[in-house]
């Protein structure tokens, strides 16, 4: 009898415990959302008007063709309402990624840096080129950073970085904790 | 009724299922019988196979040899005028060479080890064997770390749970796994993807260094690791082994248990039930917890075999299941964070907070299944002719750390077909060998992120080897050649976008070499092979950012085939018990060899930006020495010495090869304090493993004095770790029960590892103190 059981056992097991098969049926759901523009929108604080656009997209993803960067091109002394968005243009219509920051504002914060050089480490950020004040909260009532305005100084001639930092559970402000999730840098000038 | 019923059970049973011991029936196991006391040979000893009832006399100088064999589990009954005759429980797998020494008068307790030390296989390339307490000692750990016990054996590593063997330097697509006589077939496409084996499987790890293994596929570059489970049981009963271990550092616990019977009622029917369980939680390292490190892994299998004298079949199915958490402080968001990290010597706070054993993302979750019939039938007296058919399943879950901003997260689903048709001729004027042909379908498709593109692939070789030796048992020689045809077809993504260029390669590989017995305690072995290795598909097509690793992988389509030619010179000497010194010396010339370049580049992605490495090939040459030594310098005390050197050169680049481990020396010392009534097999060992700090490393090309060469951190520094173990055999009742309990790390060195990834962000665990018990379970079996 318990012979009998251990292959009756046996044979069960091998008929339901099969593993896992993910057999791709629908391949066009593959394709991973992935942010291919940046887009910064500055509006002069005292003259509607006075707009500066600039894209840094990179519509194959990661390696392929370089990303496409607008130089961005400012005034001194001049205070802008700057907003940052992201899409992914390769569906259609682009989604826009920057609900998402929005949504879980309280694991994302966006930072606006000015280096000299490209690359720089982040210890190196200068803080005489323009003063940059987050207009937007979390729920935790700390600045999210997609809506900030940016107070230029002098001409300045270097790079704009822009970073959204991803910090779950631990975000209390500052650039250190969690890891990066975007960081784009842009051509500046300042006259 | 109940007959009808097994007969029908009997008859599904030949339908469906597989052979069992499918490899050769032309071992040969042999040695030389001597007295205990007097150490003085026997002859006129005799010795005799229980189950064959072959019977042999030992000659004048003690010597036996047992022909004819085929692989399985014997008892050995050994007698002698004067002397205690002695049984062995022998498990057989390949040619032996096992000395025996008989306890000479009566009144010696008659469970005193009969067995001289670890038997030797006898072959001409370098082989080391796990079996018995040596393999008792690796118990809960993963294959990779399993093997380390191996000279010559390290591991590549990415955090605490993911271990890949490094033969002799060589890793990955270059080292062959057989799980069970099946060449596994997971998805190898980088450092951070272990083996898919459960090693509580085997009760049997061998490790064959160098090329020479033709008989399991000629891309065996590094070499081949045998995972072999006990064969079927022969002997009417029901029986088992628990086996239990349990950690402390990551407060790791592994249950695994084997039933197994020959039906009483059913000549030659016997079956196997076997199970795992593995659960564990973060790693600790002397200062810090790795958060997010956890492990939970589940696996089984179920073998039935029905076995006649000149015809048999086996049925095996065996599945691994594991979930992985990956250390997220590991997963950075681009090159700036990870320069960081490395700045700052230790990981972000968040990510090192506690215990736990819940597994977040990012992790990986992997199901690998295996389903294999293996067949024989005995061709008359020439021979046998075994057939092996076997699928493979593995599915690969990768998912990154989570952010809104990005579904990261990768499937892979891999299935292998492969079968081989074996004839292996007995002895003919001395010579013995096996002729066959193997072939291999395989489908990857992937879903979500592509790495790795879908694919097809079809392989396909045959081989001859052959295997001589001389009547006086002196000489021993080898030989066999093979050919092998790989096609990659049907490249693409699955929105058939991207087709990438389809690949064939073929080529030969052979090896020879032979071994002479100088002196009955003495012999010297030389190996030449030649082989070679198709590029592997990560290789050949891997496009995109490496998961975790902050670096953009690029392939090459276009790679050549590795071609390696390998020479090993060994000598082996032994004296019974008091002293035993191996020493093994390799030269490994390999064209086209391929690894991962760093670069200075740079490619910029919306993340940031990512140094970029491409797979490149070089002429290298690995040249080097295992060593060790084990001597019994008093009768309770035994010392071990093992060395590995390793020097590997990138002959197109004039400098060091990338990624190779450093030279390591492992002493031990070991104290036997003898038997008392309940305490058996008792000892007490002290163990220090020497690393030294990896100095042959590739310059920086534009500053040759960066001490970081082309890495992004200079190798971290040598490391000496203290080990302690005890062990004993408790009787329990009817029952032996095998106690080992230790420390690993016992000083809580603080250290990082050259062939670790996660050398960049965080130390290696600390203290281990350990537990495991080993429990043979037999119900009420027959004695015969």
């Amino acid at each position: 009898m318990t012979t009998k059981f251990f292959v009756f056992a046996a044979g069960m097991t091998l008929l339901f415990a099969a593993c896992k098969k993910e057999k791709n049926e629908t391949p066009t759901e593959n394709a991973n959302e992935e942010i291919t523009t940046l887009k910064l929108t500055f509006t002069n604080a005292a003259n509607a008007a006075d707009k500066v656009v600039a894209n840094w997209k990179d519509m194959d993803g990661a390696g392929g063709t370089n990303p496409v960067i607008d130089p961005v091109s400012l005034k001194a002394n001049t205070t802008y309402n700057v907003t940052t968005e992201l899409f992914d243009e390769r569906k259609n219509p682009a989604d826009t990624v920057t609900n998402e920051i929005e949504e879980e504002g309280a694991e994302h914060r966006v930072f606006h840096l000015f280096f000299t050089n490209p690359g720089a480490s982040v210890a190196d950020s200068l803080t005489n080129v323009a003063t940059v004040t987050p207009q937007d909260k979390d729920e935790n009532n700390l600045p999210v950073g997609l809506d900030i305005t940016m107070a230029t100084k002098t001409a300045f001639t270097g790079f704009l970085r822009v970073v959204v930092r991803h910090q779950p559970g631990n975000k209390d402000g500052t650039y250190a904790p969690g890891s990066t999730d975007v960081l784009t840098e842009f051509p500046l000038e300042i006259k | 009724m109940m007959i009808r019923k097994i007969a029908l059970t009997g008859a599904l049973l030949q339908l469906l299922l597989v052979a069992s011991a499918s490899a050769q029936c032309t071992i040969r196991l042999s040695g030389t019988i001597t007295d205990t006391d007097t150490k003085q040979p026997l002859s006129g000893a005799s010795i005799t196979v229980k189950e064959t009832g072959l019977a042999v006399e030992s000659d004048a100088k003690g010597a036996y040899s047992l022909e004819g064999l085929c692989p399985g589990a014997y008892t050995v009954r050994i007698s002698h005028v004067g002397c205690v005759p002695v049984e062995i429980a022998w498990q057989v797998s390949a040619d032996e060479r096992r000395n025996i020494a008989l306890p000479h008068s009566i009144t010696q307790l008659q469970e005193v080890a009969v067995t001289g030390h670890a038997a030797k296989e006898v072959t001409t390339a370098p082989v080391e064997t796990l079996s018995g307490r040596e393999l008792d000692k690796t118990r809960g750990l993963t294959l990779g770390e399993s093997l380390k016990r191996v000279n010559g054996v390290t591991t590549m590593t990415t955090g605490p749970n993911v271990s890949k063997p490094v033969i002799n330097g060589l890793h990955s697509n270059r080292v062959l796994i057989l799980n069970n006589g099946i060449r596994q077939e997971g998805q190898q496409w980088g450092s951070e993807h272990a083996p898919e084996v459960d090693p509580f499987l085997a009760n049997k790890l061998v490790v064959i260094k160098g090329a020479g293994s033709l008989r399991y596929g000629g891309d065996a570059i590094g070499g081949v690791v045998l995972a072999e489970p006990k064969p079927l049981p022969v002997e009417p009963g029901l029986g088992g082994e628990v086996n239990i271990a349990g950690f402390s550092n990551n407060r790791l616990g592994a249950l695994s248990a084997i039933l197994e019977q020959q039906v009483p009622k059913v000549p030659g029917l016997s079956w196997r039930l076997q199970g795992t369980l593995r659960k564990g939680g973060n790693t600790r390292t002397p200062d810090y917890w790795l958060d997010n490190t956890g492990v939970e892994e589940f696996n089984f299998s179920a073998a039935v075999g029905w076995k006649r004298p000149n015809y048999g079949v086996e049925l095996f199915y065996s599945q691994f299941n594991t979930s992985l958490g990956v250390f997220e402080g590991s997963h950075i968001g681009n090159r700036g964070d990870l320069e960081e990290v490395i700045k700052q010597q230790r990981p972000l706070p968040e990510y090192t907070e506690g215990f736990s054993y819940k597994i977040d993302r990012p992790y990986q979750h992997i199901e690998h299944e295996l389903f294999k019939i293996k067949s024989f039938l005995n061709t008359g007296k020439a021979g046998r002719l075994n057939l092996v058919l076997a699928r493979q399943f593995n599915y690969r879950d990768e998912l990154d750390r989570s952010s809104a901003l990005s579904v990261n997260q990768m499937n892979l689903n891999l299935t292998t077909y492969n079968g081989e048709l074996v004839w292996d001729h007995h002895t003919w004027k001395g010579f013995r060998g096996t002729v066959g042909v193997t072939g291999m379908y395989q489908e990857n498709s992937y879903k979500r992120r592509l790495f790795i593109p879908n694919y097809e692939s079809l392989q396909w070789g045959a081989f001859w080897t052959e295997k001589w030796e001389s009547a006086d048992n002196k000489w021993l020689v080898e030989g066999g050649i093979r050919y092998d045809h790989k096609d990659y077809y049907n490249l693409g993504d699955n929105l058939g976008e991207v087709h990438y260029p389809e690949q064939d390669f073929s080529s030969f590989s052979g090896s020879i070499g032979a071994q002479y017995r100088i002196l009955d305690h003495f012999h010297v072995s030389l190996n030449a092979a030649r082989a070679w290795r198709a590029a592997a598909v990560n290789e050949l097509y891997a496009s995109g950012l490496h998961h975790g690793a902050a670096v953009y992988v690029d392939g090459d389509p276009y790679l050549d085939p590795e071609v390696a030619s390998k020479f090993n010179a060994s000598l082996h000497y032994d004296i019974s018990d008091r002293l035993e010194a191996d020493v093994n010396l390799y030269y490994n010339y390999i064209r086209n060899f391929i690894f991962q370049q760093p670069t200075d580049s740079i490619v910029t992605t919306i993340r940031g930006a990512f140094p970029y490495t491409y797979y490149r090939q070089s002429d290298v040459s690995m040249k080097g020495m295992d060593a060790q030594l084990r001597w019994h310098f008093l009768p309770k005390w035994q010392l071990s010495t093992k060395a590995s050197i390793l020097r590997a050169w990138n002959e197109s680049d004039n400098d060091w090869l990338i990624a190779m481990p450093s030279d390591r020396f492992e002493h031990e010392l070991t104290f036997f304090p003898g038997n008392t009534k309940r305490l058996k097999e008792n000892y007490i060992s002290v163990s220090v493993s020497n690393v030294l700090k990896q100095t042959r490393t590739p310059a920086n090309l534009t500053d040759k004095s960066d001490p970081r060469g082309q890495d992004l951190m200079a190798p971290p520094a040598g490391y000496n770790l203290l080990n302690l173990e005890a062990g004993s055999t408790l009787q329990i009742g009817q029952q032996p029960l095998s106690v080992i309990i230790g420390a690993g790390n016992l000083l809580n060195t603080r250290y990082r590892d050259y062939m670790n990834f996660f050398r960049y962000f965080a130390d290696e665990p600390g203290t281990n103190v350990y537990l495991k018990l080993k429990l043979p379970l037999q119900f009420g079996k027959t004695k015969s």
